[in-house]
């Protein structure tokens, strides 16, 4: 069981269909070094340029609310890539019932079920930034449910907040016994108290998702 | 020797595994029909940043497991170990005792199946049973 290689990749397509290539396939594209994930209004579209005009979501006046879409910010191309079946169908576009948008592929074994986690940056130590809840768990921004063996089985998917070690998914059931690719929906909610955020809540670029997993 | 495994085996064999660090340790491609202990050398470092050399033994112990937890940022080809984690299963008992090495060194005390973060890990291998228990981890210098 040595350290297998961990790809992510990211279903670009309007198919609710599993990847068939760790390299990506016509469906799936390979994140790159230095790409990221954003959300954004309903005005951006697929193919537009990252120098370009950029449309950030509204906050609710009341209550919460889910992202409008779900982008990779592809920074080789310059361009965003929508990912149109990401979220639940709470964010009034293509998301809902779907299993098969954020795929990580193991090239091998592990000896736990690896996990999907957010840090408050690279160091992966902390989860304290206001994005993650703020040392609250279920106040994090980030929501994600495993579909690595079934789809998150309601269009209005509620999802699991996602804030360090003390709220985080498993991407599978037991250890991986082989070269496995493992499944996940995500979507970023709104709330109506985040205007009381500081401006550098709001634009702290160094929020990381992480894949952390175990070998021998 | 620092950051290789180090099994004395039944029957008197010693056999010296990979370095953890690289991406191949080794404990999952043995086979042993009995571990009678098991030590590793590794450096920290004092408030300084000078290396300290320690050594971890584990003995007596039912079972034994060994793995490195790991992390991949998404978004991104940075790859890091996070920790390695050494654990026994006391004899005839669900209790598990071992060491998690990272930035700090921690003792862990927990029952069989929770071991890792209150989960079940793979990869356990058979110890050999009836010498006194040993699990400790000391300053060589």
């Amino acid at each position: 069981m040595a350290r297998p290689t961990v790809n992510i990749l990211l279903n670009r397509s309007g198919l609710d269909v599993p990847c068939t290539n760790p390299a990506g396939d016509a469906n799936f594209i390979l994140m790159g070094p230095g790409d990221s994930l954003i959300w954004r209004d309903p005005q951006q579209n697929d193919g537009d340029l990252i120098s370009g005009v950029s449309y950030p979501t509204v906050i609710p006046e009341s209550g919460s609310s889910e992202r409008n879409k779900m982008f990779l910010m592809d920074y080789s191309e310059g361009k965003y890539v929508q990912i149109p079946l990401a979220g639940s169908a709470l964010n009034n576009g293509l998301g809902g019932n779907n299993r098969y948008i954020c795929a990580a592929y193991f090239t091998g074994a592990t000896t736990t079920a690896p996990y999907l986690e957010a840090y408050d940056d690279n160091t992966h130590t902390t989860w304290s930034r206001a994005p993650l809840g703020s040392g609250i768990a279920s106040n994090s921004c980030f929501r994600a449910v495993c579909t690595t063996n079934n789809p998150p089985g309601d269009a209005n998917w509620i999802g699991t907040p996602l804030a360090g070690r003390d709220s985080r998914i498993a991407l599978d059931t037991a250890p991986l016994a082989e070269a496995k690719c493992l499944y996940w929906n995500i979507k970023q909610v709104l709330h109506d108290w985040m205007v009381n955020w500081n401006t550098s809540d709001w634009f702290f670029n160094d929020l990381v998702l992480v894949i952390h997993f175990t070998y021998s | 020797m620092f950051w290789h495994i180090e099994l004395d085996l039944k029957g008197g064999i010693k056999h010296v595994l990979g370095d953890v660090r690289s991406h191949k340790p080794g404990w999952a491609d043995i086979h042993p029909s009995g571990i009678e202990g098991l030590q590793f050398g590794f450096l920290g470092k004092d408030e300084k940043g000078q290396d300290i050399p320690y050594r971890l033994e584990m003995r007596g112990m039912e079972n034994y497991n060994f793995f490195v937890e790991a992390a991949k940022a998404v978004g991104g080809n940075k790859f890091s170990v996070k920790a390695l984690w050494f654990l026994g299963q006391v004899p005839f008992s669900d209790q598990i005792t071992g060491w998690v090495l990272k930035d700090k060194i921690i003792r862990i005390s927990t029952v069989k199946g929770k071991e890792y973060n209150g989960i079940a890990t793979m990869g356990w291998k058979p110890g050999v049973v009836g010498a006194p228990l040993v699990s400790r981890v000391w300053r060589t210098l």
